[in-house]
């Protein structure tokens, strides 16, 4: 088998696992109880959010642990809209993951006007156009670190400046669950961000929004006095606090992955019709193609029967045109042909020439 | 390359010491950073070398003996024109100032002069900037000394105070409240080595209340490096005093002898000194005649940080060294247990010692149950 689909999600890692299974046994008192139990599952909770607070050098009191990235990215945006009562504007990118462009249409319906910010040829988001787009009634702007398709990569500093110095009031959100563990962030240059936990080696089913102790939210869920009430997931925010930790060193492997990538993307560009969608703004994690010739659902199908695992645009959008890639470049047939194969820290030199090879068999047999 | 350098807080009025003092300091610093730092000092500046040097802004910041520190950027006379131009270049400002500090004699200019040409040099290298003397958003400064310059252009304030562990040790009664880690602090800042003390009697007190005297030990800790935290069950006592007791006397009694305690374990480690967060008035138990009883036959002086201070001033205090959002969490410790409807403000020596010849202690206190709590941040393995 070979898993090239990293950024869809990540196999649990062993060591990852093994701290969740003895949390769930060990730790199973409520940290909201007074006794023995109750009182050792919110010690280890506090430990665990505090590691995460000290990596991300942040205070434990900004972190909001949540089911997942599209929990966390709801309460960002529908928590900042709701909040602000006369402020009906904000601004979202065209290379953002189909769960803000569905919220962003749930909040139209709304009454709120949505603004599109355009981004030059690579990606990098144009800051005189976000400038010019900031009013006084501007709430919120949600612009993702890492596009999920190209790895396209945004300086979250400029984007913050540009948007302060346009509107101080105005909040900015990232999601960054694409990012932990590819890029290294500041989490200074944004008031709201989104992580996810089963994008780095940890298991499905805990996020975390980050929201710096000035930004206020409307609740989206309520049963307590939190912002986010609930019980808290104790044994998955354990291993989401060890994956963070543990994803952090994966910042060095950033070469070794260049190495396979550049390999992947010499390999395509043999192919007469194939193009590689990537700019000079993505990270080498991701190679995104289109093959023009070849529906894309076809081809993953095919690659996946000789046990190989890419996917088309984003795992959460199959069937539909990649927005991102026919924003960059206007073709229709290229954003609906998109396949991205995305490499991690745990891609062999070996995994990939055998990639290559099936790729290259079911291209062949399928053109035929 | 960049090097952190150090102004030392009260040091210099201690002449004779100073040497001591700068010496423990170091070994403080030391202790709250990694090995690979090296660290370099005279009797005017200490100098901190080594990569990521801004890891180290916080915990200086929480270093007493400290004045302010600041992170520059270590130039030779040859080089400093390039090095101004590569300082400058990221930094954001509208007007700027050069200031220069020219310890060094033997520099060729004077400090205006040089002042002038690198202020020109600033100018030719970024665009649309203007010099303001007296406004500026950005102040560059250069110091020259030793034959080297140091360029920097912000810098930290450290907390003050003398090193710790460079005057005597005393013992802090710590509980859960806002007051006594505020006290401890205040101690700690006067060079003084600590070993808090907690009264735990469980059940009445709860493993919560424990754990949060135990974070603010660790708080504490950080400012010193040296804070160490014992733990006496104090059940059997407390229910002795509970059944000898008129209920308005249960605090005053409980108290005395807690004190007493306190005396005997600092007398026993060769500690010269209790030290307390009570502040005048502000309970019962803490009016001057309550302190006078329950502090009478004691070996040692007991100090009183907080004596006249009012609660906002010891609030924004906690605040400001973090210890508020531990202290105000809801777990009562043990004089918030046992608070009678009616205590006594005014006790009477007479009536104390009355209750207190009732009381069946003596073995008691000499067996007593004092543990030693690890401070040490072990981290759970399953993060």
């Amino acid at each position: 088998m070979i898993y090239l689909d990293y950024s869809a999600t990540t196999p649990v890692d062993e060591e990852i696992l093994e701290s969740f299974i003895i949390a769930t046994k060990e730790y199973y008192g409520n940290p909201n109880s007074k006794h023995y139990l109750g009182i050792k599952s919110n010690k280890l909770l506090k430990e665990a959010t505090k590691q995460v607070a000290d990596i991300l050098k942040v205070k434990t009191d900004e972190l909001i642990f949540t089911s997942g990235a599209t929990e966390a990215n709801n309460l960002a945006i529908l928590g900042a809209a709701n909040f602000s009562k006369n402020n009906k504007r904000i601004i979202t990118s065209k290379l953002e993951h189909p769960s803000i462009y569905e919220m962003c249409d749930h909040l139209e319906k709304e009454g709120f006007i949505i603004d599109y910010v355009d981004n030059d040829k690579d990606g990098y988001i144009d800051l005189n156009h976000l400038k010019s787009l900031i009013k006084k009634d501007t709430c919120l702007v949600s612009i993702s670190a890492l596009n999920s398709e190209l790895g396209i990569r945004q300086s979250l500093l400029a984007i913050k400046q540009t948007i302060k110095k346009a509107n101080p009031k105005t909040i900015f959100h990232s999601d960054l669950s694409q990012a932990a563990g590819k890029m290294s962030f500041n989490l200074k240059d944004v008031d709201l961000a989104t992580f996810s936990s089963h994008k780095i080696y940890a298991p499905i089913g805990v996020g975390l929004l980050y929201k710096q102790n000035r930004t206020f939210l409307k609740p989206i869920t309520y049963g307590g006095d939190e912002i986010r009430p609930g019980t808290p997931a104790v044994a998955l925010i354990t291993a989401f606090s060890k994956a963070l930790r543990l994803a952090n060193k994966n910042l060095k492997h950033e070469k070794q992955i260049t190495k396979l990538s550049d390999k992947v993307k010499l390999e395509m560009k043999k192919y007469k019709n194939i193009k590689i969608n990537n700019t000079k703004a993505s990270i080498p994690h991701m190679v995104n193609i289109s093959l023009m010739d070849l529906r894309s659902e076809v081809f993953v199908n095919a690659l996946s029967k000789e046990g190989v695992y890419v996917s088309t645009t984003t795992a959460c959008s199959t069937g539909k045109p990649s927005a991102t890639v026919y924003n960059l470049y206007e073709d229709k047939q290229r954003a609906l042909t998109t396949i991205r194969i995305s490499i991690s820290h745990l891609t062999t030199e070996e995994e990939i020439e055998i990639f290559l090879d099936k790729f290259n068999k079911v291209y062949n047999d399928l053109m035929k | 390359m960049e090097v952190i350098i150090i102004k030392y807080a009260e040091l210099n009025t201690k002449k004779n010491n100073k040497n001591y003092f700068i010496n423990t300091l170091k070994n403080n610093i030391k202790r709250k950073i990694s090995d690979d730092y090296e660290i370099k000092y005279t009797h005017g500046r200490m100098f901190i070398y080594g990569d990521n040097l801004e890891e180290l802004i916080t915990p200086l910041e929480n270093t007493f003996g400290i004045y302010e520190f600041t992170i520059a950027k270590v130039s030779s006379y040859d080089d400093l024109d390039n090095e101004v131009i590569k300082y400058i270049k990221d930094k954001d400002f509208d007007t700027f100032r050069v200031t220069v500090d020219r310890y060094d004699k033997n520099f060729k200019e004077t400090s205006m002069q040089l002042a002038r040409s690198m202020g020109g040099v600033v100018l030719k290298n970024k665009d649309n900037i203007k010099v303001d003397l007296h406004n500026a958003d950005f102040e560059l400064t250069i110091e020259l000394r030793d034959n080297k310059a140091y360029i920097y252009h912000e810098s930290y304030k450290g907390k003050r105070g003398f090193p710790s562990g460079t005057t005597n040790s005393a013992t802090l009664m710590l509980s859960g409240g806002l007051d006594s880690p505020v006290a401890g602090y205040l101690a700690l800042r006067k060079g003084l080595d600590i070993k808090c003390i907690y009264f735990d009697a469980p059940p009445y007190t709860s493993e919560n209340a424990l754990n949060k005297v135990i974070d603010l030990a660790k708080l504490l800790n950080t400012y010193s490096g040296n804070v160490e935290l014992y733990v006496v069950k104090f059940t059997k006592i407390q229910e002795e005093i509970k059944r000898k007791t008129k209920e308005d006397y249960i605090i005053t009694l409980m108290r005395k002898l807690m004190y007493k305690v306190t005396n005997d374990f600092t007398l026993e480690y060769g500690g010269t000194a209790i030290i307390t967060g009570e502040s005048i008035g502000q309970v019962a138990s803490q009016t001057l005649t309550s302190m006078r009883v329950i502090s009478s036959n004691l070996d040692l002086p007991v100090i009183r940080p907080l004596a006249t201070y009012d609660k906002e001033e010891i609030i924004k205090i906690s605040k400001e060294i973090d210890a508020y959002d531990i202290s105000i969490l809801p777990y009562d410790d043990l004089c918030g247990t046992f608070i009678p409807k009616h205590p006594v403000i005014n006790p009477t020596m007479e009536q104390t010692d009355y209750y207190v010849s009732q009381l069946e202690v003596d073995d008691l206190i000499k067996n007593i149950d004092i543990r030693k709590i690890d401070l040490k941040e072990k981290k759970n393995k399953l993060l």
